[in-house]
């Protein structure tokens, strides 16, 4: 579904990406790993538009994806960001109805606003207030409820666990399998190796802007180096 | 000093407040959605104002003349956005501040070779036509600019505040990456942003101008007067720019009534520095 | 510095020796202009440049040295020099009281520019109304009445090498700052405030002494303008033309760069002046309309500033480069 080729990018004439080759298909949980600094972040905002592509593609359903980051949404391919970005001065209604921007997404937003509801049902007890109020944990579900509404067909998430209590962790994990369950396409991009690894049925690694390991659960957490670098083994 | 000279001064600063306040709301569209500090903003007002000027010399009323120079300007903003600042705005503030500052000369000298320099004005059907309530008077045209201008303003805040249009500007104003990431298209709200922002102040013009002296150096003043209040009401607080408009109305001209036309003038200035250094993001925190 | 660099700097010093000879009077006053909002332009990059603290109250810090010479020789008949001296160091104090109040607070770069703009047209507004300083009128200094000794310049040319020895030193202390410690200072906490603190800068401490230099050197601006035009009115002297004209040209030559304010005002102010020569006859006011238009033009093709371009071409000239 999602297949993206010898992605370079970076910043002015600073290279962070030197090559991404992925590819996520239709209704797989695909889990990008890496430390800080690797350029998971730089690979999201280079995908989304959001910074130009050096080089490389990036293609949707076999058709290489648009540039504009609002022709994106469109064609299916959503992102919740790092660090959430939820609209801070503005209430978890209109947070949500921010994410039925795209003619697509806006045509069905009040079905769309019933089910992000239902999923997170404490979006719908805080319904008037304002985002910056919440906590870390409510704000991701908030961000997450949000790309909802843009009716992803697939939806990449960019270290949703980061600054969350491990209570909320889970529960944003939870929601995550939920989603697959139902269908949803993910490509989540973490740090927590462990639990990532247990929800997702592929995974890349990515180090210094390049992938250096690709495979199922079984061959990653065989794998001596992975073990060393990030659960100290 | 008698009540009624006090209140006399407190109306006409609102009004005058209430003028400001959409000066300043558009100066705000300019500066949270584009990213554009305008020191021509007043240059652009004095512009509009030259205009009624223009149409009155053929026999329009400026009150007529005010929707023409609405589109006018409306077109010009669209077109100044695509040529001048979209390809500076991403080489930050500073940039687009000079850029502003390069019109100001353009503006401020082609006004003068159009017009001239000296004092001009410009007659409405309103011109010498006073409101008389018990012992109150006002100039008719300061009471209609101050009503059209408040209900414009008022009616801008509405707009951001309920529309979906209003909702985008606002997410762009809080975080224009996640506006992006939602579909939003950052430049189409943005060239109609500021289109809307030199619209304002193209209808603004021609409402006021019976009231006041062109000069083609006017603009400066108004300028000033609307990032002092833009910065008063917070930055981007379209409800709070418009309060903080009243406020400085109202002070500047109760101040003139008791200390005069120096001391005044140095209210605005005075209320700036007295909460920047008490409240750095202006009187109302919340956008 | 090597030797190349050696040798170019002295052409271009003796160049700038032998003006007066190789000028026509008219010009050498644009020069004058020139050098002196080169000088202006400059001790403003210290500290919107260099510390990058946005400063518009400049004004106050001129007028200070304008009036303040002016009025303590003509009250206490105090040597001008000397009261050009007096007048920096009381500027040096009003800029670190500025920087002091606002920045005890952290104020953001954008509200102190604001802050120092209602400051400096409080100053405009106060001194024109107030007759301790010759109110709106201004003060005219006589004509004549000593030499040199007395801050009085008998020709032009005296007056280009008294602004040309300004100019020399307020550069000479811009390198001196930009390659020491003090800039390493300067530049930490101008790109980052927090990381800055983090590692043990006295952020306040340094954000005052470079708007106490900078006023102090503003100060001696305006003295040098006091004793040139022999005419002080708060318009000229506290009004925002000056300081914006002189980050006009700082901005456009290059903000925070060493020459880029010198680059910028020697390219600006002698463009402007022939401008005004060819177009000024036709129609009053059309040559400002071409400066505008220039000034849009630069910052549209060259926002990073003049000097920006000229690295670039070094960079493209030399091989092995990327």
């Amino acid at each position: 579904m999602l297949q993206i080729c010898e992605l370079e990018a970076g910043y002015g004439q600073y290279r962070v990406l030197h090559g991404i080759s992925l590819h996520v298909d239709e209704g797989e949980f695909v889990a990008l790993l890496g430390a800080n600094g690797a350029g998971k972040t730089t690979l999201m905002r280079a995908v989304t538009g959001l910074i130009p592509k050096a080089a490389g593609s990036v293609l949707l359903d076999g058709r290489p994806l648009a540039d504009d980051p609002a022709d994106i949404v469109q064609s299916g391919l959503v992102l919740v960001p790092e660090g959430r970005m939820v609209f801070p001065r503005m209430s978890v209604r209109e947070n949500l109805l921010m994410g039925a921007t795209v003619p697509r997404a806006h045509a069905a937003r009040t079905r769309q606003l019933e089910m992000v509801l239902s999923i997170f049902p404490r979006l719908g007890e805080r319904y008037a207030q304002l985002a910056a109020t919440m906590s870390g944990g409510e704000q991701q579900m908030l961000a997450i409820g949000r790309a909802l509404m843009s009716l992803p067909r697939m939806l990449m998430l960019d270290e949703p666990s980061l600054g969350l209590s491990p209570i909320m962790v889970q529960e944003t994990f939870a929601v995550l399998k939920q989603l697959h369950a139902s269908g949803l396409s993910l490509l989540l991009i973490e740090q927590n190796v462990v639990a990532s690894l247990e929800m997702a049925d592929r995974a890349y690694v990515l180090e210094n802007g390049r992938i250096t390991l690709e495979g199922g659960h079984a061959e990653l957490m065989g794998n001596d180096r992975l073990r060393q670098a990030y659960l100290g083994l | 000093m008698a009540t009624v000279l006090v209140l006399q001064a407190a109306l006409q600063g609102l009004a005058i407040g209430a003028i400001i306040a959409l000066i300043a709301l558009s100066m705000t569209l300019l500066f949270a959605v584009c990213g554009l500090v305008n020191f021509a903003h007043g240059d652009f007002l004095a512009l509009g104002m030259y205009g009624a000027l223009l149409l009155a010399g053929v026999g329009v009323d400026p009150y007529l003349a005010a929707p023409a120079v609405l589109v006018v300007f409306v077109a010009i903003g669209a077109l100044l956005f695509v040529v001048l600042v979209r390809p500076v705005q991403r080489s930050g503030l500073l940039a687009g501040a000079q850029l502003t500052l390069g019109l100001v000369f353009i503006l401020e000298n082609l006004m003068l070779i159009g017009f001239g320099g000296t004092h001009q004005t410009v007659r409405n059907v309103l011109s010498d036509r006073n409101l008389s309530l018990g012992g109150l008077v006002l100039p008719w045209q300061l009471v209609v600019a101050g009503l059209i201008t408040g209900v414009l303003a008022m009616l801008l805040n509405i707009m951001i505040a309920h529309t979906s249009f209003g909702r985008h500007i606002r997410a762009i104003t809080q975080n224009p990456d996640a506006a992006a990431l939602m579909g939003v298209r950052i430049n189409r709200v943005q060239m109609t942003a500021f289109a809307l922002a030199l619209g304002l102040l193209g209808l603004s013009g021609p409402l006021i101008v019976g009231q006041f002296t062109l000069t083609p150096d006017m603009g400066l003043d108004y300028t000033l007067r609307a990032l002092i209040v833009m910065v008063l009401g917070g930055l981007g607080n379209f409800v709070g720019s418009f309060i903080a408009g009243l406020l400085v109305g109202v002070g500047e001209s109760v101040a003139t009534l008791f200390f005069g036309g120096a001391i005044g003038a140095m209210v605005p200035f005075g209320l700036l520095l007295a909460v920047l250094l008490l409240r750095p993001t202006g009187l109302f925190a919340q956008r | 510095m090597k030797a190349g660099r050696r040798f170019a700097t002295l052409i271009v010093l003796a160049l700038a020796l032998a003006m007066p000879w190789l000028l026509s009077q008219s010009w050498l006053n644009t020069l004058i202009i020139a050098v002196l909002y080169a000088y202006l332009a400059s001790a403003w990059n210290i500290v919107g440049g260099f510390a990058g603290q946005f400063s518009l109250a400049h004004g106050l810090f001129f007028a200070c040295g304008a009036y303040g010479s002016t009025l303590l020789e003509q009250q206490e008949g105090v040597n001008p020099w000397l009261g050009m001296l007096i007048s920096a160091a009381f500027a040096a104090a009003l800029g670190a009281a500025i920087a002091w109040i606002s920045f005890r607070r952290s104020l953001p770069p954008l509200t102190f520019a604001l802050v120092t703009l209602a400051l400096g047209m409080l100053g405009l507004l106060g001194v024109s109304s107030s007759d301790a300083f010759g109110g709106a009128g201004g003060i005219s200094l006589p004509i004549g009445g000593g030499g040199l000794a007395e801050y009085r310049m008998p020709s032009d040319q005296a007056t280009y090498y008294i602004i040309l020895a300004h100019l020399l030193v307020v550069l000479a202390i811009c390198v001196w700052i930009y390659e020491g410690r003090l800039g390493l200072y300067f530049r930490a906490l101008r790109d980052s405030e927090r990381g800055a603190r983090a590692i043990g800068i006295d952020v306040l401490g340094y954000k005052m002494l470079a708007m106490a230099i900078s006023a102090a050197l503003t100060a001696a601006g305006g003295t040098f303008m006091a004793r040139y035009l022999l005419f002080i009115d708060p318009p000229t002297f506290l009004g925002l033309d000056v300081v914006v004209q002189s980050i006009l040209f700082a901005v456009v030559g290059g903000i925070g760069t060493i020459f880029g304010p010198l680059l910028g005002a020697l390219i600006l102010v002698p463009l402007s002046e022939a401008l005004r020569a060819q177009l000024g006859s036709s129609f009053s006011g059309l040559y400002l309309v071409v400066y505008g238009a220039v000034l849009v033009l630069v910052i549209r093709l060259a926002p990073g500033g003049l000097v920006g371009i000229v690295y670039r071409m070094r960079a493209r000239g030399s091989p092995g480069r990327a």
